[in-house]
Protein backbone atom coordinates (compact mmCIF):
# COMPACT_ATOMS: atom_id res chain seq x y z
CA UNK A 1 0.00 0.00 0.00
CA UNK A 2 1.68 3.22 -1.14
CA UNK A 3 2.43 5.88 1.47
CA UNK A 4 1.38 3.60 4.29
CA UNK A 5 4.08 5.06 6.51
CA UNK A 6 1.51 7.69 7.44
CA UNK A 7 0.00 5.27 9.94
CA UNK A 8 2.89 6.44 12.13
CA UNK A 9 1.35 9.89 12.33
CA UNK A 10 -1.58 8.65 14.41
CA UNK A 11 -0.39 5.43 16.06
CA UNK A 12 0.83 7.15 19.22
CA UNK A 13 -2.45 8.93 19.94
CA UNK A 14 -4.69 6.09 18.91
CA UNK A 15 -6.43 4.41 21.83
CA UNK A 16 -5.01 6.78 24.44
CA UNK A 17 -5.83 10.18 25.87
CA UNK A 18 -2.46 11.51 24.89
CA UNK A 19 -2.45 14.29 22.31
CA UNK A 20 0.49 16.00 20.68
CA UNK A 21 0.75 19.77 20.71
CA UNK A 22 1.93 21.84 17.74
CA UNK A 23 5.46 21.74 19.05
CA UNK A 24 5.64 18.12 20.21
CA UNK A 25 4.18 16.68 17.01
CA UNK A 26 6.73 18.68 15.02
CA UNK A 27 9.51 17.11 17.12
CA UNK A 28 8.02 13.65 16.69
CA UNK A 29 7.50 13.75 12.93
CA UNK A 30 10.93 15.30 12.38
CA UNK A 31 12.52 12.42 14.32
CA UNK A 32 10.39 9.89 12.41
CA UNK A 33 11.45 11.34 9.05
CA UNK A 34 15.14 11.26 10.01
CA UNK A 35 14.89 7.67 11.25
CA UNK A 36 12.93 6.64 8.16
CA UNK A 37 15.45 8.20 5.77
CA UNK A 38 18.47 6.74 7.58
CA UNK A 39 16.95 3.27 7.77
CA UNK A 40 16.04 3.42 4.10
CA UNK A 41 19.60 4.34 3.17
CA UNK A 42 21.19 1.67 5.35
CA UNK A 43 18.89 -1.08 4.02
CA UNK A 44 19.13 0.03 0.37
CA UNK A 45 15.42 0.86 0.34
CA UNK A 46 12.28 -0.10 2.20
CA UNK A 47 10.62 -3.54 2.04
CA UNK A 48 7.84 -3.87 -0.49
CA UNK A 49 5.93 -6.75 1.12
CA UNK A 50 3.26 -5.52 3.55
CA UNK A 51 4.26 -7.54 6.62
CA UNK A 52 7.95 -6.76 6.18
CA UNK A 53 7.16 -3.11 5.71
CA UNK A 54 5.14 -3.01 8.93
CA UNK A 55 8.06 -4.59 10.77
CA UNK A 56 10.33 -1.98 9.23
CA UNK A 57 8.10 0.81 10.51
CA UNK A 58 8.14 -0.56 14.04
CA UNK A 59 11.69 -1.88 14.36
CA UNK A 60 13.64 0.58 12.23
CA UNK A 61 11.63 3.76 12.59
CA UNK A 62 9.55 3.85 15.79
CA UNK A 63 12.23 2.03 17.77
CA UNK A 64 14.95 4.40 16.56
CA UNK A 65 16.63 6.10 19.50
CA UNK A 66 15.77 9.58 18.27
CA UNK A 67 12.06 8.76 18.01
CA UNK A 68 11.96 7.08 21.42
CA UNK A 69 13.81 10.02 22.97
CA UNK A 70 11.18 12.43 21.65
CA UNK A 71 8.34 10.22 22.85
CA UNK A 72 9.81 10.06 26.34
CA UNK A 73 10.50 13.78 26.33
CA UNK A 74 6.92 14.67 25.37
CA UNK A 75 5.58 12.19 27.94
CA UNK A 76 3.88 9.86 25.51
CA UNK A 77 2.02 6.99 27.22
CA UNK A 78 4.55 4.55 28.75
CA UNK A 79 2.45 1.66 27.42
CA UNK A 80 3.07 2.89 23.87
CA UNK A 81 6.79 3.22 24.43
CA UNK A 82 7.08 -0.25 25.94
CA UNK A 83 4.96 -1.66 23.09
CA UNK A 84 7.40 -0.13 20.62
CA UNK A 85 10.35 -1.55 22.52
CA UNK A 86 8.97 -5.07 22.58
CA UNK A 87 7.59 -4.88 19.02
CA UNK A 88 3.93 -5.31 19.95
CA UNK A 89 2.60 -1.87 19.12
CA UNK A 90 -0.64 -2.23 17.21
CA UNK A 91 -0.12 -0.82 13.76
CA UNK A 92 -2.96 -2.90 12.32
CA UNK A 93 -5.75 -0.74 13.71
CA UNK A 94 -4.11 2.34 12.24
CA UNK A 95 -3.61 0.51 8.96
CA UNK A 96 -7.30 -0.43 8.89
CA UNK A 97 -8.24 3.18 9.47
CA UNK A 98 -5.84 4.20 6.71
CA UNK A 99 -7.53 1.83 4.29
CA UNK A 100 -10.98 3.14 5.06
CA UNK A 101 -12.37 5.26 2.29
CA UNK A 102 -15.94 6.31 2.47
CA UNK A 103 -17.56 6.54 -0.92
CA UNK A 104 -19.75 9.50 -1.69
CA UNK A 105 -23.27 8.69 -2.71
CA UNK A 106 -22.79 10.13 -6.19
CA UNK A 107 -19.72 7.96 -6.71
CA UNK A 108 -21.65 4.87 -5.68
CA UNK A 109 -24.41 5.56 -8.17
CA UNK A 110 -21.96 6.15 -11.00
CA UNK A 111 -20.29 2.84 -10.27
CA UNK A 112 -23.58 0.99 -9.98
CA UNK A 113 -24.94 2.50 -13.20
CA UNK A 114 -21.70 1.60 -14.97
CA UNK A 115 -22.12 -2.01 -13.89
CA UNK A 116 -25.72 -1.96 -15.04
CA UNK A 117 -24.61 -0.52 -18.36
CA UNK A 118 -22.21 -3.42 -18.85
CA UNK A 119 -24.92 -5.93 -18.03
CA UNK A 120 -27.69 -4.39 -20.14
CA UNK A 121 -25.40 -3.91 -23.11
CA UNK A 122 -24.07 -7.46 -22.85
CA UNK A 123 -27.59 -8.86 -22.94
CA UNK A 124 -28.42 -7.06 -26.17
CA UNK A 125 -25.11 -7.49 -27.92
CA UNK A 126 -24.35 -10.63 -29.93
CA UNK A 127 -20.83 -10.65 -28.45
CA UNK A 128 -22.30 -10.71 -24.90
CA UNK A 129 -19.86 -8.07 -23.76
CA UNK A 130 -18.91 -4.46 -24.47
CA UNK A 131 -16.50 -5.03 -27.31
CA UNK A 132 -13.91 -2.37 -26.49
CA UNK A 133 -12.85 0.42 -24.15
CA UNK A 134 -13.63 2.67 -27.11
CA UNK A 135 -17.25 1.55 -27.06
CA UNK A 136 -17.55 1.98 -23.30
CA UNK A 137 -16.27 5.54 -23.54
CA UNK A 138 -18.70 6.42 -26.32
CA UNK A 139 -21.66 4.69 -24.67
CA UNK A 140 -21.30 6.65 -21.45
CA UNK A 141 -20.90 9.84 -23.44
CA UNK A 142 -24.07 9.08 -25.39
CA UNK A 143 -26.03 8.54 -22.17
CA UNK A 144 -25.06 11.98 -20.89
CA UNK A 145 -25.56 13.51 -24.32
CA UNK A 146 -29.06 12.04 -24.37
CA UNK A 147 -29.79 13.78 -21.05
CA UNK A 148 -28.45 17.09 -22.35
CA UNK A 149 -31.09 16.97 -25.03
CA UNK A 150 -33.95 16.43 -22.60
CA UNK A 151 -35.89 19.36 -21.27
CA UNK A 152 -35.09 20.37 -17.72
CA UNK A 153 -38.33 22.03 -16.74
CA UNK A 154 -37.16 23.44 -13.46
CA UNK A 155 -34.09 25.25 -14.77
CA UNK A 156 -34.95 27.56 -17.61
CA UNK A 157 -32.38 27.95 -20.38
CA UNK A 158 -29.98 25.40 -18.96
CA UNK A 159 -27.71 24.37 -21.79
CA UNK A 160 -27.11 21.04 -20.10
CA UNK A 161 -30.78 20.03 -20.12
CA UNK A 162 -31.58 17.18 -17.78
CA UNK A 163 -27.86 16.50 -17.35
CA UNK A 164 -27.90 19.40 -14.89
CA UNK A 165 -29.81 17.09 -12.56
CA UNK A 166 -28.84 13.54 -13.34
CA UNK A 167 -26.45 11.31 -15.26
CA UNK A 168 -22.80 10.40 -14.83
CA UNK A 169 -20.63 13.03 -13.14
CA UNK A 170 -17.90 12.49 -15.70
CA UNK A 171 -16.13 15.23 -17.60
CA UNK A 172 -15.58 14.58 -21.32
CA UNK A 173 -12.99 16.04 -23.64
CA UNK A 174 -12.82 15.70 -27.41
CA UNK A 175 -9.77 13.61 -28.29
CA UNK A 176 -8.51 12.27 -31.61
CA UNK A 177 -10.53 9.16 -30.79
CA UNK A 178 -13.63 11.26 -30.12
CA UNK A 179 -15.33 11.83 -26.76
CA UNK A 180 -13.09 10.57 -23.98
CA UNK A 181 -13.32 10.88 -20.22
CA UNK A 182 -10.46 10.15 -17.88
CA UNK A 183 -13.06 9.79 -15.13
CA UNK A 184 -14.69 6.90 -16.98
CA UNK A 185 -11.29 5.31 -17.42
CA UNK A 186 -10.58 5.66 -13.71
CA UNK A 187 -13.90 4.21 -12.61
CA UNK A 188 -13.54 1.35 -15.06
CA UNK A 189 -10.14 0.66 -13.52
CA UNK A 190 -11.63 0.71 -10.03
CA UNK A 191 -14.27 -1.84 -11.01
CA UNK A 192 -11.56 -4.00 -12.55
CA UNK A 193 -9.34 -3.70 -9.48
CA UNK A 194 -12.25 -4.80 -7.29
CA UNK A 195 -12.85 -7.76 -9.61
CA UNK A 196 -16.36 -6.65 -10.54
CA UNK A 197 -15.55 -6.58 -14.26
CA UNK A 198 -13.13 -8.45 -16.49
CA UNK A 199 -11.23 -7.02 -19.42
CA UNK A 200 -10.20 -9.86 -21.74
CA UNK A 201 -7.98 -9.01 -24.70
CA UNK A 202 -10.11 -9.65 -27.78
CA UNK A 203 -7.95 -8.27 -30.56
CA UNK A 204 -4.32 -7.68 -31.38
CA UNK A 205 -5.09 -4.37 -33.06
CA UNK A 206 -5.94 -1.30 -31.03
CA UNK A 207 -9.02 0.85 -31.52
CA UNK A 208 -7.24 4.18 -31.39
CA UNK A 209 -8.77 4.86 -27.99
CA UNK A 210 -6.59 6.12 -25.17
CA UNK A 211 -5.03 3.09 -23.43
CA UNK A 212 -6.23 0.85 -26.24
CA UNK A 213 -3.70 1.58 -28.93
CA UNK A 214 -1.99 -1.80 -29.09
CA UNK A 215 -4.68 -4.26 -28.06
CA UNK A 216 -8.45 -4.29 -27.92
CA UNK A 217 -10.01 -4.97 -24.51
CA UNK A 218 -13.60 -6.10 -24.06
CA UNK A 219 -15.48 -5.37 -20.85
CA UNK A 220 -17.77 -7.87 -19.16
CA UNK A 221 -19.14 -8.45 -15.69
CA UNK A 222 -17.28 -10.88 -13.47
CA UNK A 223 -19.29 -13.38 -11.45
CA UNK A 224 -19.02 -11.02 -8.49
CA UNK A 225 -20.15 -8.10 -10.64
CA UNK A 226 -23.20 -10.09 -11.77
CA UNK A 227 -24.16 -10.65 -8.15
CA UNK A 228 -23.72 -6.96 -7.37
CA UNK A 229 -25.92 -5.82 -10.26
CA UNK A 230 -28.54 -8.47 -9.57
CA UNK A 231 -28.93 -7.24 -6.04
CA UNK A 232 -29.89 -3.70 -7.07
CA UNK A 233 -31.25 -4.21 -10.58
CA UNK A 234 -34.95 -4.23 -9.77
CA UNK A 235 -34.61 -1.30 -7.43
CA UNK A 236 -33.23 0.82 -10.26
CA UNK A 237 -35.78 -0.41 -12.78
CA UNK A 238 -38.75 0.22 -10.51
CA UNK A 239 -37.50 3.31 -8.71
CA UNK A 240 -39.82 6.14 -7.73
CA UNK A 241 -36.97 8.61 -8.12
CA UNK A 242 -37.44 10.65 -11.30
CA UNK A 243 -33.77 11.42 -11.65
CA UNK A 244 -32.71 7.80 -11.46
CA UNK A 245 -35.46 6.63 -13.79
CA UNK A 246 -34.59 9.38 -16.31
CA UNK A 247 -30.93 8.38 -16.17
CA UNK A 248 -31.77 4.70 -16.53
CA UNK A 249 -34.15 5.42 -19.40
CA UNK A 250 -31.52 7.45 -21.28
CA UNK A 251 -29.02 4.66 -20.74
CA UNK A 252 -31.42 2.01 -22.01
CA UNK A 253 -32.19 4.05 -25.13
CA UNK A 254 -28.54 4.52 -26.01
CA UNK A 255 -27.69 0.87 -25.42
CA UNK A 256 -30.47 -0.15 -27.79
CA UNK A 257 -29.14 2.20 -30.47
CA UNK A 258 -25.53 1.16 -30.15
CA UNK A 259 -25.59 -2.56 -29.28
CA UNK A 260 -25.57 -3.77 -32.88
CA UNK A 261 -23.24 -1.10 -34.28
CA UNK A 262 -19.80 -1.99 -35.56
CA UNK A 263 -16.79 0.08 -34.53
CA UNK A 264 -16.92 2.16 -37.70
CA UNK A 265 -20.68 2.67 -37.47
CA UNK A 266 -20.35 3.87 -33.90
CA UNK A 267 -17.48 6.17 -34.85
CA UNK A 268 -19.57 7.68 -37.61
CA UNK A 269 -22.62 7.95 -35.36
CA UNK A 270 -20.70 9.82 -32.65
CA UNK A 271 -18.75 12.03 -35.03
CA UNK A 272 -21.89 13.45 -36.58
CA UNK A 273 -23.05 14.87 -33.23
CA UNK A 274 -22.86 18.66 -33.46
CA UNK A 275 -20.84 19.16 -30.27
CA UNK A 276 -18.30 16.54 -31.35
CA UNK A 277 -17.97 18.11 -34.79
CA UNK A 278 -17.57 21.65 -33.51
CA UNK A 279 -15.43 21.15 -30.40
CA UNK A 280 -11.72 21.46 -31.05
CA UNK A 281 -9.51 18.47 -30.31
CA UNK A 282 -8.48 18.68 -26.69
CA UNK A 283 -11.44 20.91 -25.89
CA UNK A 284 -14.02 20.24 -23.21
CA UNK A 285 -17.10 18.50 -24.54
CA UNK A 286 -19.43 17.75 -21.68
CA UNK A 287 -19.50 18.14 -17.90
CA UNK A 288 -21.68 15.90 -15.77
CA UNK A 289 -23.57 17.15 -12.71
CA UNK A 290 -21.31 17.66 -9.70
CA UNK A 291 -23.92 16.74 -7.13
CA UNK A 292 -27.01 14.84 -7.98
CA UNK A 293 -28.84 13.39 -5.06
CA UNK A 294 -29.77 13.78 -1.46
CA UNK A 295 -28.78 10.72 0.52
CA UNK A 296 -32.34 10.35 1.79
CA UNK A 297 -33.57 9.83 -1.74
CA UNK A 298 -32.34 6.27 -2.06
CA UNK A 299 -33.33 3.82 0.62
CA UNK A 300 -30.70 1.22 -0.29
CA UNK A 301 -27.76 3.60 0.11
CA UNK A 302 -26.08 1.84 3.02
CA UNK A 303 -26.50 -1.57 1.37
CA UNK A 304 -24.89 -0.19 -1.77
CA UNK A 305 -22.04 1.36 0.17
CA UNK A 306 -21.47 -1.88 2.03
CA UNK A 307 -21.35 -3.91 -1.17
CA UNK A 308 -18.73 -1.67 -2.76
CA UNK A 309 -16.66 -1.50 0.40
CA UNK A 310 -16.70 -5.29 0.58
CA UNK A 311 -15.71 -5.52 -3.07
CA UNK A 312 -12.82 -3.17 -2.52
CA UNK A 313 -11.53 -4.90 0.59
CA UNK B 1 7.89 16.15 -18.35
CA UNK B 2 6.97 12.51 -18.66
CA UNK B 3 7.70 11.25 -22.12
CA UNK B 4 7.91 7.49 -22.02
CA UNK B 5 7.32 4.37 -20.00
CA UNK B 6 10.12 2.75 -18.08
CA UNK B 7 10.47 -0.78 -19.37
CA UNK B 8 13.04 -1.89 -16.79
CA UNK B 9 14.65 -0.71 -13.59
CA UNK B 10 17.89 -0.06 -15.44
CA UNK B 11 16.47 2.99 -17.20
CA UNK B 12 14.86 4.55 -14.13
CA UNK B 13 17.92 6.38 -12.84
CA UNK B 14 18.80 9.13 -13.00
CA UNK B 15 15.27 10.44 -12.74
CA UNK B 16 14.06 14.02 -13.07
CA UNK B 17 11.04 15.00 -11.05
CA UNK B 18 8.87 18.05 -10.53
CA UNK B 19 7.53 19.43 -7.30
CA UNK B 20 4.15 20.97 -8.01
CA UNK B 21 3.19 24.15 -6.17
CA UNK B 22 -0.42 25.33 -6.11
CA UNK B 23 -0.62 28.72 -4.45
CA UNK B 24 -1.89 32.23 -5.22
CA UNK B 25 0.79 34.14 -3.35
CA UNK B 26 3.74 31.84 -3.96
CA UNK B 27 4.53 32.06 -0.25
CA UNK B 28 3.95 29.90 2.81
CA UNK B 29 5.25 29.71 6.38
CA UNK B 30 6.92 33.09 5.95
CA UNK B 31 8.99 32.06 2.91
CA UNK B 32 8.68 31.84 -0.83
CA UNK B 33 7.77 28.35 -1.96
CA UNK B 34 10.95 28.34 -4.03
CA UNK B 35 12.97 28.70 -0.82
CA UNK B 36 10.98 25.90 0.80
CA UNK B 37 11.64 23.78 -2.28
CA UNK B 38 15.38 24.43 -1.95
CA UNK B 39 15.27 23.19 1.63
CA UNK B 40 13.33 20.09 0.58
CA UNK B 41 15.84 19.32 -2.16
CA UNK B 42 18.74 19.74 0.25
CA UNK B 43 17.31 16.88 2.32
CA UNK B 44 17.18 14.35 -0.53
CA UNK B 45 19.66 11.48 -0.28
CA UNK B 46 21.84 10.39 -3.20
CA UNK B 47 22.34 11.94 -6.61
CA UNK B 48 20.05 9.82 -8.75
CA UNK B 49 17.05 12.10 -8.33
CA UNK B 50 16.85 15.72 -9.43
CA UNK B 51 13.85 17.76 -8.41
CA UNK B 52 12.63 21.02 -9.86
CA UNK B 53 9.77 23.08 -8.47
CA UNK B 54 6.92 23.89 -10.81
CA UNK B 55 4.38 26.64 -10.13
CA UNK B 56 1.20 25.73 -11.95
CA UNK B 57 -1.18 28.62 -12.73
CA UNK B 58 -4.39 28.31 -10.74
CA UNK B 59 -6.50 29.51 -13.66
CA UNK B 60 -5.51 26.25 -15.37
CA UNK B 61 -5.96 24.06 -12.31
CA UNK B 62 -8.44 21.75 -14.03
CA UNK B 63 -5.64 20.61 -16.36
CA UNK B 64 -5.28 17.23 -14.69
CA UNK B 65 -2.95 15.92 -17.38
CA UNK B 66 -0.36 18.49 -16.39
CA UNK B 67 -0.85 18.14 -12.65
CA UNK B 68 -0.54 14.37 -12.76
CA UNK B 69 3.05 14.59 -13.95
CA UNK B 70 4.35 15.67 -10.54
CA UNK B 71 5.03 13.18 -7.78
CA UNK B 72 4.70 15.77 -5.01
CA UNK B 73 1.94 18.33 -4.82
CA UNK B 74 2.28 21.23 -2.39
CA UNK B 75 -1.11 22.88 -1.99
CA UNK B 76 -1.74 26.01 0.02
CA UNK B 77 -4.84 25.24 2.07
CA UNK B 78 -6.11 28.78 2.69
CA UNK B 79 -5.50 29.88 -0.90
CA UNK B 80 -6.64 26.83 -2.83
CA UNK B 81 -8.86 24.47 -0.84
CA UNK B 82 -10.46 26.22 2.10
CA UNK B 83 -12.81 28.39 0.02
CA UNK B 84 -13.61 25.56 -2.39
CA UNK B 85 -12.73 27.88 -5.29
CA UNK B 86 -11.11 25.05 -7.20
CA UNK B 87 -13.54 22.19 -6.75
CA UNK B 88 -11.78 19.98 -9.29
CA UNK B 89 -8.95 19.58 -6.76
CA UNK B 90 -11.30 17.57 -4.56
CA UNK B 91 -11.64 15.05 -7.37
CA UNK B 92 -7.92 14.99 -8.07
CA UNK B 93 -7.17 14.33 -4.40
CA UNK B 94 -9.72 11.55 -4.08
CA UNK B 95 -7.77 8.71 -2.44
CA UNK B 96 -8.88 6.16 -4.98
CA UNK B 97 -7.83 8.36 -7.90
CA UNK B 98 -4.67 10.04 -6.66
CA UNK B 99 -1.71 8.24 -8.25
CA UNK B 100 0.01 5.54 -6.25
CA UNK B 101 3.32 6.67 -4.77
CA UNK B 102 2.55 10.33 -5.36
CA UNK B 103 2.32 12.58 -2.32
CA UNK B 104 -0.04 15.50 -1.70
CA UNK B 105 1.08 17.82 1.07
CA UNK B 106 -1.47 20.43 2.07
CA UNK B 107 0.08 23.42 3.82
CA UNK B 108 -2.03 25.31 6.34
CA UNK B 109 -0.79 28.47 8.04
CA UNK B 110 -3.59 28.80 10.58
CA UNK B 111 -4.68 26.39 13.28
CA UNK B 112 -1.59 24.26 13.82
CA UNK B 113 -1.73 20.55 14.61
CA UNK B 114 -5.45 20.45 15.40
CA UNK B 115 -6.32 22.07 12.10
CA UNK B 116 -4.00 19.67 10.28
CA UNK B 117 -5.82 16.68 11.78
CA UNK B 118 -9.16 18.17 10.81
CA UNK B 119 -8.03 18.63 7.20
CA UNK B 120 -6.59 15.11 7.07
CA UNK B 121 -9.98 13.72 8.02
CA UNK B 122 -11.47 15.46 4.99
CA UNK B 123 -8.63 14.78 2.58
CA UNK B 124 -7.67 11.24 3.45
CA UNK B 125 -4.18 10.09 2.57
CA UNK B 126 -2.82 13.59 2.19
CA UNK B 127 -0.25 14.93 4.61
CA UNK B 128 -1.07 18.25 6.20
CA UNK B 129 1.88 20.44 7.18
CA UNK B 130 1.34 23.34 9.54
CA UNK B 131 4.96 24.52 9.77
CA UNK B 132 8.20 24.47 7.83
CA UNK B 133 9.52 21.52 9.80
CA UNK B 134 6.43 19.37 9.35
CA UNK B 135 6.56 20.12 5.62
CA UNK B 136 10.24 19.15 5.43
CA UNK B 137 9.57 15.96 7.39
CA UNK B 138 6.79 14.78 5.07
CA UNK B 139 8.82 15.60 1.97
CA UNK B 140 11.87 13.83 3.41
CA UNK B 141 9.97 10.57 3.90
CA UNK B 142 8.47 10.81 0.42
CA UNK B 143 11.84 11.29 -1.24
CA UNK B 144 13.34 8.48 0.83
CA UNK B 145 10.87 6.09 -0.78
CA UNK B 146 10.53 7.77 -4.15
CA UNK B 147 14.20 7.80 -4.97
CA UNK B 148 16.03 5.68 -7.56
CA UNK B 149 19.14 5.60 -5.39
CA UNK B 150 17.66 2.39 -3.92
CA UNK B 151 16.22 -0.65 -5.66
CA UNK B 152 12.81 -0.35 -3.98
CA UNK B 153 12.82 3.36 -4.86
CA UNK B 154 13.46 2.49 -8.50
CA UNK B 155 10.47 0.18 -8.42
CA UNK B 156 8.29 2.93 -7.00
CA UNK B 157 9.46 5.50 -9.53
CA UNK B 158 8.91 3.02 -12.37
CA UNK B 159 5.45 2.09 -11.12
CA UNK B 160 4.44 5.74 -10.70
CA UNK B 161 5.87 6.79 -14.07
CA UNK B 162 4.10 3.99 -15.91
CA UNK B 163 0.80 4.63 -14.13
CA UNK B 164 0.92 8.25 -15.25
CA UNK B 165 1.81 7.18 -18.80
CA UNK B 166 -1.22 4.88 -18.78
CA UNK B 167 -3.49 7.68 -17.64
CA UNK B 168 -2.08 10.08 -20.22
CA UNK B 169 -2.34 7.58 -23.02
CA UNK B 170 1.43 7.45 -23.58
Amino acid sequence: MPNEWKVLTRVIERGSEFEFTDETYEQYITAVSAAYADATASRDGTPTADDEYHSFLVEDVLADGRVLAVLEDVEAPPSKISAINDGTIDLDASVDQWHEIRFTFDELLDLLMLLKLVRDYSELSSSKKIESRFKLQKLVYLVNHNLVNQENYSLANSRFGLLSKTGYRYRYANRESGPYSEDVYEDKNRLFAWELIDEPVVGSDGTGEVAERNHQYAIELSAQGEIMVERFYDQIESTDSFIISAWNQAQTEEIQKVAQMTHSELTEYVNQIDDVRTTTKGGELLIGPENKFQETEIEYLEDLRGEFENARA
Amino acid sequence: MIEKRYDSLDVVSPHEQYLLVLSESGRCFGSDFSELAREIKARIDGDELTVQEYFHPLEDVSNSSRLLQNSVWLIHWEECLQGEDYSCLDSFLDPSLFPNYAEAIICTEEGGYDKAKEIEREYKRTSVAYSRDTLFAYAKVHFSDFNPTHTSGKERVKSWNNEICERLGI
